[in-house]
Formats: structure tokens, sequence, C-alpha cells
């Protein structure tokens, strides 16, 4: 087990560093240079100027020396600066992390539960009605665009009822608790709708096939009741691979959370990132990228660590 | 009476070929039937956007700042947008662009796929490794922020020039790519799986040691055989690939108007809700019953071509 987990978390700092570099070579590829973009306007440049702060920062050196320069100051905790916030780009993502997080604990904290539950009745009877209507819903979940939702949901709630606000995060700072919740109810609605879709799906199968297996006949026999064998006994294992899934979901949750944050207007991660490419933010789109990759590798890493804890079988191999 | 009985001879066999069993079964799938006629017709539609355009006397970019908003009306059958234009026929010429981006985008990813996948499987050791670890990578990736940078590359720095980077060619041509570019991996596990089962077989020995190249053994043995999770992973392919390209278009870095998407065209919707809610109503119900559609034709595909996996799994 130690021997895999060091192995597994070598490969890790190794695909890291080759997706920072990939990263590092595509953000170049955004139109201007940062200096072109950061004095862009100034009627009082003169192309020898532009040059000399070329040469100042460092933009007009092969992108091999660039990228080196940006990982050792990297490494060293310098991740350069915003230029269209004017602050470090720690600083700028900081808060938008928090948010992220926020929006995504609650949706996973929400969807989990939800999946468990669609997943276990529909696999009880596959075929029939109960598993007809889950598996509905599973495919208007995979189906469904999370911007169209998002503005559907903004219609109806915000607009024609004024039930709920249309913006993810309340305008004033420090709102209270309840507040900040109010406003995070239509973002999470529609993340966990997005979300929930595939998980069930898993649950369903791998449901199915425990419910198959000799330990869950050896229950049925004892005399237990169903809802003991299905709660108790088949869940929990059919939970394993849940693990996994959770974790490979966890890129495509990210995506949803962009769109989502992008309407519903939240300084989250998704947002930055956005804004950051839009505006052409060099360091700050990069350093956001980099960020979210890692996040999502290291939720794998932790899956497959977690998935050969449960399953001993795994290791075993 | 003698020469008929023996002319229904090949008709009976040709019923009970794979094939015709495997319509068959499909044909009883009342859920995909239905989806696969809703597609033919909408695709027809689309197709039929031009002619429509023509005999209408409409033209569905012509701006009019005074039938703004119109409501459905004989002429305008589902009103105007925001600067006068026809909704539904932008709603065509929307649909045949994001058909075209789902079918293309389907076909480079499922031959990116089957190339890297089968030669993984086949080579074998630490080049399947590798390979591998690189699918887990992209799988792992959060794609729609990887998709807006690579979206918002500047293809000038590419080596194109201003005019090209610019042309509704290069632009259509450039999102079917970057999609591919992400979207390969589940069909290589497929292409992979499938190399690895087979190159032990029996057949595929006997093949190679009477001189088949892996190039035959790949098309003649290995293609065929995958041919089943192939096909329903190309259907479900376009129907993702449809939602990639829409969520791009809507954040503005896939297609650009003045082309229309049905994803661009609900981007200025979001400033519109209030005054015209309908306009944000229409593209997105679009792009769910579309996708929804080729995800209920893949899976009754997936039942029809094999009905063992029917009741047990289904990711």
């Amino acid at each position: 087990m130690l021997r895999y987990t060091i192995s597994r978390l070598l490969q890790a700092v190794l695909v890291i560093l080759v997706m920072s570099l990939l990263l590092f070579m595509l953000i170049g590829l955004m139109p201007g240079d940062p200096v072109e973009n950061m004095l862009e306007g100034n009627p009082s440049l003169t192309p020898e100027t532009m040059a000399q702060m070329r040469a100042l920062y460092g933009v007009d050196q092969p992108i091999w020396t660039r990228y080196g320069h940006w990982l050792v100051s990297a490494l060293h905790g310098d991740l350069g600066y915003s230029s269209v916030y004017f602050r470090p780009v720690m600083d700028v993502l900081g808060p938008a992390v928090v948010q992220t997080a926020k929006l995504l604990v609650l949706t996973e904290l929400i969807s989990i539960p939800i999946a468990m539950l669609l997943g276990a009745i529909a696999a009880r009877k596959p075929g029939g009605w109960t598993d007809s209507v889950v598996s509905l819903f599973a495919f208007a979940s995979i189906s469904l665009p999370g911007f169209w939702t998002s503005l559907i949901l903004i219609i109806v709630f915000s607009v024609k009822l004024g039930w709920l606000p249309a913006s993810g995060t309340p305008l004033l700072g420090g709102a209270s608790l309840g507040e900040q919740f109010y406003h995070l109810v239509l973002p999470v609605t529609v993340l966990t709708f997005f979300h929930v879709g595939p998980l069930v799906r898993y649950v369903r199968a791998s449901m199915i096939e425990t419910l198959n297996s000799d330990f869950v006949r050896t229950a049925r026999a004892k005399g237990l009741s169903e809802t003991t064998v299905v709660m108790r006994h088949a869940l929990r294992n059919a939970l394993i691979p849940m693990v996994t899934v959770l974790a490979l979901g966890f890129g495509s949750l990210f995506s949803g959370a962009l769109v989502v944050e992008t309407i519903f207007g939240m300084l989250g991660m998704g947002k930055v990132i956005y804004d950051s490419i839009s505006n052409i933010d060099f360091n700050l789109a990069l350093v956001g990228l980099l960020l979210a990759t890692i996040v999502t590798l290291l939720s794998s890493l932790l899956a497959d660590l977690a998935y050969a804890w449960l399953d001993p079988r795994i290791t075993l191999k | 009476m003698s020469t008929v009985t023996v002319e229904s001879r090949p008709a009976k066999a040709e019923k009970n070929s794979v094939w015709s069993k495997r319509w068959d079964r499909f044909r009883h799938n009342k859920l995909a039937m239905i989806s696969l006629v809703f597609l033919l017709i909408l695709a027809i539609a689309c197709a039929m956007a031009g002619p429509i355009e023509y005999f209408r006397g409409i033209d569905a970019n012509a701006t009019n700042l005074l039938r703004r908003f119109k409501p459905p009306s004989a002429q305008y059958w589902l009103g105007t947008d925001d600067i006068g234009r026809d909704v539904l026929l932008r709603l065509l010429y929307g649909g045949q662009v994001s058909i075209a981006v789902g079918l293309l985008a389907t076909l480079i990813t499922a031959v990116i796929g089957i190339a890297i996948g089968v030669t993984a499987g086949y080579v074998g050791g630490q080049f399947d490794n590798i390979l591998m670890r690189m699918t887990d990578c992209i799988i792992a990736l959060p794609l729609i922020p990887v998709l807006i940078v690579l979206g918002a590359v500047d293809l000038t720095k590419i080596g194109l020039s201003p005019d090209a980077a610019t042309s509704p060619t290069v632009i259509f041509l450039r999102i079917v790519i970057i999609i591919a570019l992400v979207d390969w991996t589940t069909i290589a596990r497929i292409g992979r799986a499938g190399a690895i089962g087979l190159r032990d077989v029996d057949y595929v020995r006997a093949a190679s040691v009477s001189g088949a190249k892996g190039r035959y053994n790949v098309f003649v043995h290995v293609l065929p055989n995958i041919a089943t999770p192939l096909i329903v992973a190309m259907t479900l392919s376009v129907g993702r690939i449809i939602l990639f390209e829409s969520t791009l278009s809507f954040l503005g870095f896939g297609i650009v108007p003045p082309t229309p998407t049905w994803g661009n065209m609900l981007t200025n919707a979001q400033q519109l809700i209030i005054s015209a809610p309908m306009l944000a109503v229409y593209p997105g119900l679009l792009i769910f019953a579309t996708v929804m559609a080729v995800n209920f034709v893949g899976d009754g595909v997936r039942s029809a071509f094999d009905p063992r996996a029917e009741s047990s799994s289904s990711h």
C-alpha cells in the first residue's frame, strides 16, 4: 500500500508538471502579450519603449526560458500579478476558492443522498416502472444544458414569481449566513440537477451488481428484512465504486460550476477563470486553470487510494 | 410452386441476419423510435432553412429595429428577436451548425480515439501505460475551462493570416477540432479494450502466424468486434458534443455571431430575460430535445445490439 501510494504521488507530481507546461504554452497563445495588453491604448508609447518593456519583463525570451523563470518563481511562492485586478493572483483566487468550495460542497451534500436513494430504488426492480422513471430523470439530467436550466429557473423563480434572487451572492459584503444560503438556492439547484444524473446511473449499475452477489443472497436467506438487505448490506458495498465516480465527476462538476457562476455572477474559481480568459489576464488564467487541474488530479488520486483502502482486492492485483 | 419456395429461402435468411434482428429490437423501443423520427424531422427542417427563407421572402440576417420583439404571427411564426430577425429561421440555421459540429466532431473523435486506443492495446507495455495515463488526465480535467482557453487561442500565433483566422469556416473548424481534442478518451478506451481482448485470441494469432500484418488484424478482426460499443459511444458523443458546442458558444468562445447557433442565441437572452423571456426558451428547448433524443437513440442502439446487457449494467 505504501509503495503504491508513493508511486501514485510521484506520478501525480510529474503529471502536474507536464500540465503546467502545457497550460503555459496554451495561455501564451491567447491574443497579444502581457506587455502589449498592459500598455495598450497609451498613445505616448513608441515601439522602442515597448521593446524595452518586453525585455524588462522577459516577454521577448523563448518559451522554454519563460517557463523556466515562471516555474522557479512559482516554486518560490511568487505566482505573479493579475493585470486586471492589480493584485497578486493568489489574493484574487483565495476568496474565489472559498466561494466555489461552498457551492460544490453544498451540491455534493445534496446530490449524493439523492443519487443513492434513486439508484437504490431503481436497482430493486430493473425494468420496472420506478426504474423507468428514474432513468428518464437521469437522461434529462445529462441532456440539459446547465446554462439554459439556469436561465429558465431565473425566469420562473426570480422574474415571474420573485421568490429567489437571480444572483448567486448578496450584493453587499458581510451578509448573514442565511442570506448567503438564500442566494445559493438557485445555483445549487442547477448544479445538483446537472450532477445527479450520472451519479444515479452509477449507483444503479453498482447496486444491481451487488444485489446479485452471494453475500446479499446469504443475507436474504438469513431472513433479514428487505430494507436491511438493501440499505445495510448492498448499498454499503455498492458505494465503494462511487468513490471513484465522485472523484472523476469532479472535473465535470467544476465545468458546471464555471457556467453557473458566470450566469449567477458569483466570483468563484470558474467565473474568475472565465473572466481572466475573456480579459486576457495571463497570470490569473494560468494559475486559476492550474489550480483547478491540480484539484481534479488530486481528487482522482485520492479516489484511487481510497478505493484501494476500501477494497483490498485492488492492491492484490 | 417449387420455384416459389426456392425464392423465399434467401429472403428468410435475410430476415434472420444480425442486422435485421437488431433493427427489429430497435423498432420496438418506443422511446428510441420517437427520438429517431424527431431527429430526422429536425434534420430535414434545418436543412430546409435556405428554401424556407427564400419562399417566405424573409432574410434571416436582416435586422430591422422597427420590428423588434414581434410576437408570433403568420409571417414570423415564432416572432422576432431583439434586432428584428426571424427567430424560427435563426433556430433552423443554428440547428445546421449545431448538428454539423456534433457529427463532424464525433467523426474526428472516433478516428483519434480508435487510432490511439487500438495502438495502445495492440502495442501494450510502456507505450500503453503512457497513453492510458494521458487519457486518465484528460478525463479528470475540467473540460469547459480547458475548451475556453482553446477557444481563446489566437490563430495568427500559430501561423494563420488575420483574414483566415476570423473567417466563419475556420471558426467552425476550430470548434470542431478543439472539441475532438478533448473528447476522444471514451472511444480510445473502447478501442484499447477491443484490441487487448483480441490480441491473444486464437483466430487473431492464427492470422498473425499466417502472415497477417497488424493493420490487417485491426481492420478485419478488432474493429468489427468493437462495432457495438463504438456505435453506442459515438451516438452518445454526438449529444455531449452538441452540449459542449452550445455551452462554448453561449459563453462567447465558440461560434460567434452573426452565424447563429443554439448556444449563442442564448448569450443575449440573459439580458432580455424580462422583456422577452421566450427568446431564452426556444434555443435551449431545442438543445435539450435534440440531446435527449440522441441519448435515447444511443440507449436504444445499445439494448438492440446487445440484448444481454439490457438488465445488468448501463453506464
